[in-house]
Formats: C-alpha cells, structure tokens, sequence
C-alpha cells in the first residue's frame, strides 16, 4: 500500500472516479486531486520533507493551459529528489497512438493507462512492484 | 573545280557571225569538253532553249528582232536554269553594268574579250547561279516555314522596334491585319509599364546571337489580355540584323493551371479540417465516454435490489461499452489513414501465417477446419507486418466465422509473384457471400450480411484500408454457399 498518491486531472468527475476506484482497492493511504498542471507542480514545490511527496502521480493528458506532456517538462526540471521519488502514470482518455509512445518515451513515465481506470488496470500496477 | 571536267553546254545568242565564230573558237580553246549551239535571233534563241537546258547563254545585247532590257528579261523567262552572260559592244558598257541588276551573271565587252576572261566568266557565273538558286531555295523554304507556322511569329526591327513581317498566325491570333501590323512598332501590343522592361530586354539582346525567352503580358486589338511566353533570335532581314519572335500564347495553361492549384490548397485545407475533426472526435467525445465507463464500472460495487433499475442500468452499462467501441474502431481506421509514411519490411510469409494460425488454433480445431499453405511461388513480402497480420487474422475469423454448417471447414491460402505484383490467394469453402447483390457494401464500414452470426462489420473495411494505404489492393469473389476467394495484391518492392 502506498503513503500518498497526486492525481492531476482538471475534471472533478474524472477525479471523483479515479479516487473511487483507488479508495476501493486500498491502493494507498492518502489521495490528493488538484485540477491543473500548475496546482500539481505546486504541490511537490511545496513538500519541504521528501518523505511527503506522492510516490505515484496519475497525470491526465488533456487539461487547458499547460497539458499533461506541459507538465512533464515542467517536473523534469524540478529537483532530483523529487522527481526520484514521485513516478508518473500517464491516465487519459486519448485513443491517439502518438499520445501513447510520447509518454512512453518520457523518462519519468512508467506506464500509460487508458481511462476510465478500474480495478484491473490497478492490480497490473500492483503486480509490477518495481514501481 | 569539277566544272572542267563536265561537259558544258553553251548557246551562243549571236547576229554577228564574226563575232560567233570568235567566242566558239576561244570557248574550244578553253574548255575540254563544251557543246555549242548558235543562235542568229531572238526567236531562234526561245526556240532552241524550249527543247534543249543549257549550263550558260552568251547573249549579244543588239539583235535583229531584240535588244536592251527587254531582250534580256525576255531570254531570262526561257533561259531555265542557265547562267546568262551578256555580251555588249564599247558604246553600250555604262547599260553593261545595269544588265547585273537584272540578275544576269556578267557582262563582258566584247571589243576586250581575251579567252581567259571568258573561261574565268563563264565557270564563275555558273557556279555562282548554283549558289544563288540553292540560296533562293533556302529562303523559299523557309518563308514557307514561317508564314504557315501554326504558331504566331513575327520579325521586327531592335532599333525601331518596328515590325519588319509578321505570319497569318499572329495576324489571326492578334486581331491586326498584315498592313497594320507592318505600320506598327512591337510597343503597341505591350501593356504601357512594360515598355521600360521591353527597352532594357531589346538593348540587351541587341547585336548578339543571344536565344532569349521570358513570358510577357500582351494585348490583342480587341484589348484582350494574354499571356505570351516569347521566344527569340537574332535573324538577317534584308541585310540588316533584326529579331524573329515566337510568341506562344499561355494564357489559357496558366488559367488551368492556376485553377488547379487552387483546387489543391482547397483540398489541402479541407483535409486539414476534417483531420482537425477526427482529432476532436478522438479526444473530446472519447473522454465522456471514458468517463461513463467509468462510472457504469463503480456500479459494480453496488448491489440493486429492483430488478428493473438493475435492468435500466445494465442497459446504460452495455450502451457505454458500444459507444466506446465504436469509437476505438473509427479512431483505429483512422489512424490506419493519417499515418504520413507506414513502415514497411520484407515479411516472412510462412513465420507470419503460422503465428496468425497459432492465434486462431483452438477455433479451429473446433470446426475441424484444415489449412493448406503453399508460399513455395513467393515466399516473402514488403509490406507493414502489423497489417499483415492484422489483415491474415481477420481473413481467418472471417473463414471460421461464416464456415459451413455442413462441410468441414478447408481453408487454401498461395502466393505467386506476376509481373511486378505479389498475389496472395485466400480461398474458404464456407457459406459464402451473394457479392452481386451487396457490390459497393461489401468493403464498407458497418456492413454486415449475415444474420444471426456475431461481427460488427469492420473486418473487410479494414482490409481495404490497409492494403490501399500501401498502394495494394484487395478483390473478393464468392456465392452463396460455395465459398470466398479474397485476391490481394501486393506491391513487389525491390530488393
């Protein structure tokens, strides 16, 4: 079970589900949803203890302003601690195979999920205990 | 020079037989071989050179019945092509001169005549009269060339800008007639702010053999505008150095031309806009989708008592997973379309076939079905291995799929190579498909023609789609109850 987990989504519903499905599955302890790139990045700013920062992010691509792939340019600047700790899942609702093999070729990108996210594609997390 | 050894054949138009007898004794002193014929008269002359074509015609300027100006131009309608070498007396040398501008090839006094001068005279007025009717040929030709070239041609002068001559073309195509065009200078039929431009051109291509060509905008007599691509050349007109124009008129390949550009930018942008539609399609109706998914899925983990909610809700739950199929599928197709270069390699046909075989195994080894392969003809391939396969497996879903309820499924699949195509054979003994009646359905989306039997119709159209997004094809041949032929061809790629 994970301490906390950021989910960045700028659609309450989208956030509402996903943090259903994640209570659901006790995946982790804490659940925090903020609505835009910049919120998301604040928040890690803002962790002063390393310990505090979300050992997963699920990021949605499709957000107004900066986007998912906005974001990743953003977190790859950000410190090393932070971006060590926190790994990110690319959860969006594209069907675009270019989405997909763009966030598969970031870095910090460990996998790319399909929305709606359920409890299947979280039990593959799981058993991927790499993460 | 191969004169002297010819023979040449003489007429001697002559009253005087003092004289006569003295020009044919210097004539076979001079030449080795000559024939000579005499003449006392005019008439005597016109009847001799009716039956006989001489080399040379020596004629006395005063005769019985002729002389002068009009004797000669008399004897020059009946000399054929014979030089004439007019032969005068001391009193009449300042007309002897004249006589040249009549075109008659020499005048020698005969009071002066040695037999040397006349050997010399002779041979050079006959060869020089070959020289001037080759040379009058020539221009005959060409002037003919000129003035029945379909397309406009003109002269003019890069001095005065006149125009020198012109053809039936450019008088037809401009509007203006012969005599106006000649009263004209080439400024006329130019716009005002080209004239600058046409100066500068003229200067420059003045008094060089310089080929020129540019497109230029004129105006026929009616004020018509055109646009003229314009080809030129220096060329010798009546001794002076003039220019000879082509002018091919392009207006009409321009009009076209520029229509069809803008066709294309048309084209271009309605396809950028119907890409940009696809690209809304993909996202912003994906993502309620997702999101009615989504929430159908948490109902999973609430119990409903009324059977009739449940039923509402299950029914919502089945909507949602079509919907999001659907949509997975047009997305699929069209990425399959706006892919600007797909990848291709060369596919080994027997490696693939068999993994797409091993894919399906347990269908059909339910409906006992048996493969024959045969890629001894071609045994490989360049094509994209994703659709290959995917094609390969569609192909055998749709065999099994619409499989014979009474014959043991028989699948045959061959290659040959033909020309520069790959043919792939894909044959099945099943129930077949009336291909006359449904015609253009066949490979389309959505399609489907039989009942009871589970598919959404997309298998064919996906075949077509990707064999023609690598310039293939795909034919299929079937009736009812007798089977399916699907012919594919395949592009054969070098090396």
């Amino acid at each position: 079970m994970y301490k906390s987990i950021l989910l960045i989504d700028d659609n309450p519903l989208d956030n509402y589900i996903n943090q259903f499905v994640l209570e659901n599955e006790n995946f982790c302890l804490e659940i925090l949803a903020v609505q835009s790139a910049g919120d998301g990045l604040d928040f890690l700013k803002e962790k002063k203890d390393p310990a505090l920062l979300p050992e997963i992010i699920f990021l949605d691509i499709n957000m107004p302003l900066v986007d998912g792939f906005g974001f990743l340019e953003e977190f790859a600047k950000l410190s090393e601690e932070i971006n060590s700790k926190s790994k990110i899942i690319m959860l969006s609702s594209s069907l675009n195979p270019r989405d997909v093999e763009r966030a598969k070729a970031d870095p910090y990108v460990v996998k790319f999920i399909a929305k709606p996210l359920t409890t299947e594609s979280l039990s593959e997390l799981v058993d991927i205990n790499n993460i | 020079m191969p004169l002297t050894s010819k023979k040449i054949k003489t007429l001697i138009v002559e009253d005087n037989l003092g004289d006569f007898i003295l020009i044919e004794d210097y004539l076979k002193q001079e030449f080795v071989e000559v024939s000579i014929e005499h003449a006392k008269s005019f008439k005597a002359a016109k009847e001799i050179t009716a039956d006989q074509q001489f080399d040379v015609i020596l004629l006395d300027l005063t005769l019985p019945d002729a002389s002068g100006e009009e004797l000669i131009l008399e004897v020059q309608l009946h000399a054929g092509d014979a030089a004439i070498i007019v032969l005068t007396g001391y009193s009449n040398k300042n007309f002897g001169v004249k006589t040249l501008s009549l075109g008659v090839s020499d005048y020698l006094l005969k009071d002066e005549l040695v037999p040397s001068q006349l050997y010399k005279s002779i041979v050079y007025s006959i060869e020089r009269k070959r020289v001037n009717d080759e040379l009058k040929s020539s221009e005959e030709k060409y002037r003919t060339l000129f003035h029945s070239s379909p397309i406009p041609m003109w002269v003019f002068n890069p001095e005065d800008y006149s125009f020198l001559d012109v053809n039936q073309a450019a008088c037809k195509h401009y509007g203006y007639s012969r005599e106006e065009f000649l009263s004209m200078t080439i400024k006329k039929i130019r716009p005002t702010h080209d004239l600058e431009k046409l100066e500068k051109t003229t200067l420059r291509n003045k008094g060089t053999n310089n080929y020129f060509e540019g497109m230029f905008d004129h105006y026929k007599k009616n004020g018509e505008l055109i646009h003229v691509n314009i080809q030129s050349n220096t060329i010798s007109f009546a001794g002076n150095a003039a220019r000879l124009v082509v002018a091919t008129d392009l207006t009409e390949k321009i009009k076209t031309q520029r229509e069809r550009e803008q066709l294309i930018a048309e084209l271009l942008q309605h396809n950028k806009d119907l890409r940009q539609f696809s690209y809304i399609t993909s996202h912003n109706i994906r993502g309620p989708i997702a999101q009615l998914l989504g929430l159908t899925n948490l109902l999973e983990h609430y119990k409903v008592e009324d059977p009739t909610l449940s039923k509402i809700l299950t029914g919502i739950q089945q909507v949602a997973g079509n919907f999001d199929e659907t949509i997975k599928d047009l997305s699929g197709i069209l990425n399959i379309k706006d892919r600007p270069s797909i990848l291709r390699e060369e596919i080994n046909l027997d490696i693939l076939c068999n993994k797409v075989h091993m894919q399906c195994k347990s269908s059909l080894d339910e409906s006992n079905a048996a493969v024959h392969i045969d890629f001894s003809k071609a045994a490989h391939i360049n094509f994209n291995i994703e659709y290959l396969e995917s094609i390969l497996l569609n192909l055998f879903t749709n065999a099994i799929k619409y499989r014979s309820k009474t014959t043991p499924l028989q699948i045959y699949i061959n290659t040959e190579a033909v020309e520069n195509k790959i043919i792939l054979k894909f044959r099945d003994n099943g129930m077949g498909v009336d291909v006359d009646y449904h015609k253009e359905k066949l490979f389309g989306l959505y399609q489907r023609f039989h009942e009871n039997i589970e598919g959404k119709g997309i298998g064919l159209f996906l075949i077509k789609t990707q064999m023609e997004a690598l310039r293939g094809s795909v034919h299929m041949e079937s009736k009812v109850n007798a089977g399916t032929l699907f012919t594919l061809q395949f592009e054969r790629c070098a090396g």
